[in-house]
């Protein structure tokens, strides 16, 4: 990339982040806030470094956590997708339980997971799936449902299979849905995560802000924010560069 | 001598296509009624019709991606596989907008099972006669409908079916780019010694390009009339002579009954 365009795409959001945090830093000085009821920027760096190791150790905890959520989602919604697209009678079977299953607001059912499948693992990768296979399945869905039946007729046309038409046609069309499918997946399943752990557990971020609260310890609570934000970055941005990877084979 | 006589008489007889009394229903309609055609090796035949009557649908059955509720499509006598002696090209270009030019060209090779060296060499070879060898890594946003349409047909030539179903193929393209396709399809066509069936709504395409023009009406979809068209006669340029306007006349009349 030319040294103007870094410059052109990344000084803006780059220097607004930088004046929200001058004027954070500049009004808990002049205003003498207190740091356990609004940490100034630098108290929370340092915080950052006081207690990296344990910011540290529950950050991979929440981290693996998400990520076996998202492979577990990520297979699920192609799963269902898949059925949705070959039995036709199955759409409507499983529509109204998908949408019903995102009305049901997931926090609520989160106490009751955590009573059936206990504070492990397992009670937060099932949070993280019912949070972030819906979006996937939706995309999954439209982008499947989208593909040109003209190009379906010309695939037929020349006597292609059904094996070549998913390889050459399907898969290439539905996959840049697919992708915002999973990078919105990255984003909310940090919230899962997060709330699995805030009702039931003894690991990972959500606890840790969990048990910071309420001892006034708001550097630490705002540090596991950070980290939380750095993960869900992370996560980001291993989709968007699988998706260049991919794109540059079958760019749209 | 008299065996010779009769295997000419039959070669003559021998038709490349015979479509064989096709029926097609959508539902409670009728689409397409009674519909039979025999067209012999190296014919153009153009396929003429109001909207509605149901001449795509009977190119969808030709190429075999519709089957008739009546029917069937005989090539060389035999009923054949989707693919294998017809290539069907769409109004719309319908490129693969993820692959460039030359991927492109190469689908119908690919879904057909040839090795990649046999498929490179071939679209190099091709590509020089339609006037693409510049644009082989192009991608299909960077080309001119023309050009894009070129490349459609590049991807039906290719394969090296006898048999080419056009679906009204230039009818999203403005009329100068339309003219100038028009005479180097013809070129290409007989280059390739290809026999075709043309559908389009227009009535001086069906007539400047082919040497059969097919009507059909519709309600239900049926051919009511045919004309041979003496290419001698009619000039690829020239829409202005007798010869021309009568034919024209007598098709306009026909639509309109």
């Amino acid at each position: 990339m030319q040294k103007e365009t870094i410059i052109k795409n990344y000084l803006p959001p780059f220097t607004a982040v930088l004046i929200i945090l001058l004027l954070w830093q500049i009004s808990v000085m002049l205003l003498s806030i207190e740091s356990w009821f609004l940490p100034s920027p630098v108290n929370i760096i340092a915080e950052l470094i006081n207690s990296y190791k344990i910011l540290f150790e529950h950050s991979l905890i929440t981290f693996f956590e998400i990520i076996v959520g998202l492979v577990i989602s990520i297979l699920i919604s192609l799963l269902i997708s898949g059925l949705i697209f070959w039995f036709k009678s199955f759409e409507k079977t499983i529509y109204p339980l998908l949408i019903t299953s995102q009305i049901i607001p997931v926090f609520t059912l989160a106490p009751i997971l955590i009573v059936w499948f206990g504070t492990g693992l397992f009670s937060k990768v099932i949070i993280i799936v019912l949070f972030t296979f819906f979006p996937l399945v939706i995309n999954l869905v439209t982008a499947i449902k989208n593909v040109d039946i003209d190009m379906i007729r010309m695939f037929n046309s020349h006597g292609s299979t059904k094996l070549q038409m998913y390889k050459k046609l399907y898969f290439p069309s539905i996959l840049p849905n697919f992708l915002s499918g999973c990078k919105v997946a990255c984003v909310i399943s940090v919230i899962g995560a997060v709330i699995g752990e805030w009702i039931g557990s003894s690991s990972g971020l959500g606890w840790v802000m969990k048990i910071s609260g309420p001892q006034f310890q708001t550097s630490r609570v705002f540090a596991s924010i950070l980290c939380l934000s750095v993960i869900a970055i992370l996560l980001f941005f291993l989709v968007v560069s699988i998706e260049k990877k991919l794109l540059r084979k079958y760019p749209l | 001598m008299l065996k010779e006589l009769l295997k000419k008489e039959e070669q003559k007889n021998n038709n490349l296509i015979n479509i064989k009394n096709i029926n097609f229903n959508f539902y409670d309609e009728t689409i397409l009624s009674g519909i039979n055609l025999k067209i012999s090796s190296g014919e153009f035949v153009s396929v003429i019709g109001p909207s509605g009557c149901g001449k795509s649908t009977l190119l969808n059955i030709i190429a075999g991606i519709t089957k008739p509720k009546t029917g069937e499509i005989l090539v060389e006598g035999k009923l054949v596989n989707i693919g294998d002696k017809i290539s069907y090209m769409q109004q719309k270009d319908l490129l693969l907008p993820w692959r460039n030019v030359s991927e492109n060209a190469a689908l119908g090779l690919e879904l057909k099972g040839f090795s990649e060296q046999y498929i490179q060499d071939k679209i190099s070879l091709y590509s020089k006669d339609f006037g693409l060898e510049k644009y082989l890594e192009y991608m299909p946003h960077e080309l001119s409908g023309g050009l894009r349409q070129r490349v459609a047909f590049l991807r039906s030539v290719i394969v090296d079916n006898p048999i080419m179903l056009l679906d009204e193929p230039l009818g999203s393209l403005d009329a100068i780019t339309k003219s100038t396709l028009h005479e180097w399809l013809m070129k290409m066509f007989s280059k390739f010694s290809k026999t075709i069936i043309l559908v389009t709504h227009d009535i001086d395409e069906a007539i400047l390009l082919a040497n059969r023009v097919v009507v059909m009406t519709t309600n239900p979809g049926r051919i009511i009339k045919e004309y041979l068209v003496d290419r001698k006669l009619v000039d690829k340029r020239d829409i202005t002579s007798n010869y021309f306007i009568q034919l024209k006349k007598d098709i306009i009349k026909d639509l309109s009954l």
